[in-house]
């Protein structure tokens, strides 16, 4: 018996290598393309306008903490961008891009589609919280001190290529789901610009795309190097050392 | 060519295990001879015969089938998954399918565990497995998921777990899903994964 089972079982074997040739059109349960199908930008619309509810904000964000922290602050080494002070409007559109696949963010994937955050009301509420979260006082900078000739350079190209969209102080502007950047991390924003200017982040504004086409490597370290180190506001600082009371 | 190995196969089958292959029924497929799953799996499906092979009973029948898809069409290739492979060609998708019902309805029912507090002073393992943002993915206790498609950790050896974890952050093993965890591997060196999976072995 045993030995007639170890028979068919090579021939078995012979036979799985001939059939695995044909199962190349199989549809992969883990083909994830198809969640994308259900995304529309229309929902983005919607959570913008939504009442949001603070204790379900609160509820909804403490997965978020295990990456972008509790405080909403990020790492330091740019593994996760601080989400604290963001607009709500960037924040959304961003979730919706992610969860589009417009944006290619395989670890954070999961965390934008419906069946983790919930619905277009939960999204409202989890932006809201996140958008009035103090931000870092500590954020990641680049090397050169103000008055260096690096910050100097930085400074200019800034002005010249930055300012339209992401304002003087790195404010960035709601209505346009232009991005603040001020407070934002070195090594995070470092990583961004290269992927817009590579084309590798699709999600991005084309004419940011146009405007920094011609940027060196060199001239990327400065410019962002500057972005930050624009001091943010005091309003919108936290204390350093300041814990997230809501999950005490 | 294929014809005939077809034939043969057919022809040597017909005798013992006829019968097995045309019942479509999850259980049967597993604990018969020609698929063999319980032979490394073992009959419970989580008794494996080696420590170095997965328990399968804890897991959610989405990421089964998931799984068993892709070790069948080679995606899955990191480890010891050829010596599995061999035996995937027989079964069709909705036979897998079965068999992925079957072994998930098999789970014992969830015992509840009181999920740690996001601030809690935790140590060890436990302590690592919060900050290095595991939990977000797998649950607090290991064992819930954000997505079917995603693995239960308990009931696992130290062996498996640590295999898997070194593979998916080295890249040998990016099946499926496991770029998400990619992303996160950068934040844990040897030493920690090595604790970390010390302690997911000691969850039931
Ligand atoms: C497992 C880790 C992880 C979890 C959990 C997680 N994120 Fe993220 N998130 C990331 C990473 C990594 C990035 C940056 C990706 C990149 O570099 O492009 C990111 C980026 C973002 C961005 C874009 C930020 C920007 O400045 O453009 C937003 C918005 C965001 N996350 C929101 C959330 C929300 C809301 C949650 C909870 C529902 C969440 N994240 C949970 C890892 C995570
Ligand atoms: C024409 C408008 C425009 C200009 C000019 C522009 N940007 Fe942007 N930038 C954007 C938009 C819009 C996004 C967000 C893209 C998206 O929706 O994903 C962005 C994203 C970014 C990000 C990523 C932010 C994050 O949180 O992920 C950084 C960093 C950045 N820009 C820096 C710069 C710098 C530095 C300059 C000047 C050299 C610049 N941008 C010029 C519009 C612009
Ligand atoms: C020759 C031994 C062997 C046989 C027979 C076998 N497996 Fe496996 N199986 C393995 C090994 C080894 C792995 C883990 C591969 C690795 O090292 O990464 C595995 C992994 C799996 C996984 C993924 C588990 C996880 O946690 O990721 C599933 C599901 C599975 N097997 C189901 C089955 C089923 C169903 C059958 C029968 C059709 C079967 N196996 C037959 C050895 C075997
Ligand atoms: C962003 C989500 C995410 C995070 C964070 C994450 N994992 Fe995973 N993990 C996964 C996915 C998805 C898989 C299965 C990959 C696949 O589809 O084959 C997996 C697989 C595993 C496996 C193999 C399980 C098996 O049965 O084969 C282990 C062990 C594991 N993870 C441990 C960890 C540990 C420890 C951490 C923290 C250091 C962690 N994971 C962080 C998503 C994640």
């Amino acid at each position: 018996m045993k030995k007639n089972i170890s028979i068919i079982l090579s021939v078995l074997f012979l036979l799985s290598v001939s059939s695995s040739y044909a199962d190349k059109s199989t549809k992969q349960a883990t083909d994830v393309k198809v969640w994308s199908d259900t995304t529309h930008s229309g929902e983005t619309d919607k959570a913008m306008h939504l009442k949001a509810d603070k204790k379900n904000g609160i509820e909804v964000y403490e997965v978020c903490s295990a990456c972008h922290l509790l405080e909403g602050w990020g790492t330091v080494d740019g593994t996760f961008p601080q989400l604290a002070g963001q607009h709500r409007s960037v924040l959304i559109k961003q979730l919706a891009d992610i969860r589009a696949l417009n944006r290619d963010n395989p670890t954070m994937y999961p965390f934008a589609l419906p069946e983790s955050i919930g619905d277009e009301q939960a999204m409202a509420d989890v932006t809201d919280y996140i958008a009035k979260l103090k931000m870092n006082p500590n954020n990641h900078k680049g090397k050169w001190a103000k008055g260096t000739p690096e910050f100097v350079k930085g400074k200019k190209l800034y002005d010249d290529n930055c300012t339209e969209c992401h304002g003087k102080a790195g404010e960035g502007d709601a209505i346009k789901f232009y991005p603040k950047i001020v407070g934002q991390h070195y090594s995070y924003m470092i990583r961004q610009f290269e992927w817009i200017r590579d084309g590798k982040r699709r999600n991005a504004n084309p004419d940011m795309v146009k405007q920094i086409k011609g940027f060196s490597d060199a001239d990327m370290a400065m410019v962002i190097n500057y972005a930050s180190r624009i001091p943010v506001p005091k309003k919108d600082v936290a204390p350093v050392g300041w814990q997230n009371p809501d999950y005490d | 060519m294929k014809v005939k190995i077809t034939l043969i196969a057919t022809s040597l089958l017909t005798s013992v295990a006829f019968s097995n292959l045309v019942l479509a029924d999850g259980e049967k497929l597993f604990q018969d001879n020609v698929n063999a799953c319980w032979s490394c799996h073992g009959k419970d499906a989580k008794t494996p015969v080696l420590p170095i092979y997965p328990s399968l009973a804890n897991q959610k029948k989405e990421y089964i089938s998931a799984q068993m898809k892709d070790i069948k069409s080679g995606k899955r290739k990191n480890g010891h998954s050829v010596a599995m492979q061999s035996f995937m060609g027989l079964l069709d998708d909705k036979q897998i399918d079965e068999i992925a019902a079957w072994i998930a309805s098999t789970a014992p029912a969830k015992t509840a565990t009181a999920a740690p507090k996001a601030k809690e002073a935790l140590t060890g393992g436990a302590k690592l497995f919060q900050e290095k943002t595991c939990w977000s993915c797998h649950g607090k206790d290991a064992k819930t998921p954000i997505l079917p498609i995603y693995p239960n950790l308990t009931g696992l050896s130290k062996e498996y777990i640590l295999n898997q974890m070194k593979d998916i952050k080295s890249g040998k093993r990016a099946n499926g899903q496991s770029a998400a965890m990619k992303g996160v591997m950068g934040l844990v060196d040897d030493k920690q994964i090595e604790e970390i999976a010390t302690w997911l072995a000691t969850l039931k």
